[in-house]
């Protein structure tokens, strides 16, 4: 019988039960591969992120004190994953990529519960991929984990202005794609 | 606030954040065969590292081991390295002062080499026994007057002493009768003695006092043809006193003349000859006593 508990289940981990690495694997390795894919350019490197951050899970489960939830200790740990990929191959890259998408004025504008029921979940993905490796970063630390300017900068290695600025572009360029997606649709 | 005419941003955030999160994808298998086999190659690796570690503190271990044994094997050592300083030193002391010749005389030139004309362990007739016998006890009888005796049909009996024959007669009753030599020890010293009087064992003087005894010296063969000469250095023992044992035979091979001899008989000279030197009262009393008696009777 293998447990419910997130701590008992971290504690079996940590005893080296395989069994138990092999249920906390299975319940969040498809939540955690939607984080991965958010930060990875493909699929591919998707699949990698997410390999690489379980084995860190892995390595590590024996630090998680029961504090928070398990989900979000993992999540934590693939997002440190992901980001030690990207100073590992795209930091020196189009950080001061300027922005060449050309916007439409429009008086009509999107709600967010439209764009999602109008826009598949695949779709909004691919845009995320999409964006240049530092835009992509800097959107997904902000929005979906949270993290205020300083803290993007202190992780990216980059200062508080290139992390607004890069903000900024990403949001157009989304902006621009999902406009041009509603406009087709409709 | 707004970037662009259509969107607010905190609605493109909540837009993609109200899509993506908390949702799932299926994970293909081989990603999850691939977690299992990088972890169980990193556990391999962590698992040889710590192999690694226990070796190493291992092979210190044994190493600690291996020198603790070495010191505690040369203590053990050093009390026998401690005897031959001592024979070392001993060795330093005047020549034999009965001038009886020993092992350590033969090492000069000028003495004659009792083992010089026989090689070891050779078996020769008895008309070269005799020539052997002869260059070998000479220096023998010229010194200490030794009783050198063998078979009644022997012709070395015409180089002993007439004491020899009577000594050789007066042993035909004792249980030593079949060995060719039995005649024991005699000393000068003993001769000196009035009669009526018995020597009392004392303390030998000195470890060189060596004189050939011939109680083993010839070895019949089963044929009674041939005959090994094997000459054997006996400590020269008081009257009455216990017969000592042979200290080194010189047929046994000698790398330096009489070195090796003297290194092994310093400590039996400090130790067993005393003892038997304590013991000689309260041991029965050889045939010496006998042989004596009845040659002071012939007298």
């Amino acid at each position: 019988m293998f447990p419910d508990n997130d701590k008992q289940l971290a504690m079996s981990c940590a005893e080296g039960d395989s069994a138990a690495f092999d249920r906390l694997y299975h319940r969040y390795a498809p939540k955690m591969l939607v984080v991965c894919s958010r930060y990875a350019r493909d699929r591919d490197e998707a699949h990698d992120l997410l390999q690489e951050g379980f084995i860190r899970v892995f390595e590590q489960i024996h630090t998680f004190k029961g504090a928070g939830s398990l989900e979000g200790w993992i999540r934590r740990v693939i997002v440190s994953v992901a980001l030690a990929n990207y100073q590992r191959h795209h930091a020196e890259r189009s950080q001061t990529k300027s922005l060449s998408a050309e916007f439409t004025d429009d008086d009509q504008p999107f709600r967010a519960e439209e764009i999602t029921a109008q826009i598949a979940f695949d779709d909004m993905l691919r845009m995320i991929q999409q964006l240049t490796p530092a835009y992509r970063m800097v959107f997904n630390l902000y929005v979906f984990e949270g993290m205020k300017h300083h803290e993007i900068a202190e992780q990216l290695g980059i200062s508080e202005g290139t992390s607004k600025s890069n903000l900024a572009q990403a949001r157009r360029i989304l902006q621009e794609r999902i406009t041009k997606v509603m406009f087709d649709l409709s | 606030m707004n970037t662009t005419n259509n969107f607010d941003d905190n609605e493109l955030d909540e837009a993609f954040r109200s899509a993506l999160d908390d949702r799932r994808m299926p994970v293909p298998p081989a990603v999850w065969a691939n977690v299992r086999a990088t972890a169980l190659e990193k556990q391999l690796i962590k698992t040889r590292i710590l192999n690694n570690w226990l070796r190493g503190a291992t092979a210190l271990l044994a190493a600690c081991l291996a020198l603790a044994l070495y010191f505690l094997g040369k203590q053990s050592v050093s009390p026998a390295t401690d005897g031959k300083s001592m024979a070392a030193t001993t060795k330093q002391q005047p020549a034999n002062p009965t001038g009886a010749p020993t092992n350590a005389d033969s090492d000069s030139p000028d003495k004659p080499q009792i083992r010089a004309g026989l090689p070891l362990g050779m078996t020769v007739d008895r008309g070269q026994l005799t020539a052997i016998e002869k260059r070998a006890v000479q220096p023998a009888q010229e010194a200490a007057s030794p009783t050198l005796t063998g078979r009644p049909d022997s012709k070395l009996a015409e180089t002993l002493p007439a004491q020899a024959d009577e000594a050789a007669e007066s042993s035909n009753d004792s249980e030593r009768t079949a060995e060719p030599a039995l005649a024991p020890t005699k000393n000068r010293a003993e001769d000196e003695m009035p009669e009526g009087s018995e020597m009392l064992p004392t303390a030998p003087e000195s470890e060189n006092n060596l004189i050939i005894n011939s109680q083993s010296e010839l070895m019949h063969q089963p044929d009674g043809s041939n005959a090994t000469y094997q000459p054997v250095l006996m400590p020269q023992t008081p009257a009455g006193a216990y017969p000592m044992a042979p200290i080194r035979s010189l047929n046994e091979p000698q790398t330096g003349a009489g070195q090796l001899q003297r290194t092994a008989v310093q400590p039996y000279s400090w130790s067993v000859f005393r003892m038997f030197d304590y013991l000689a009262p309260l041991l029965p009393k050889p045939a010496t006593k006998r042989v004596h008696k009845k040659n002071k009777a012939g007298n």
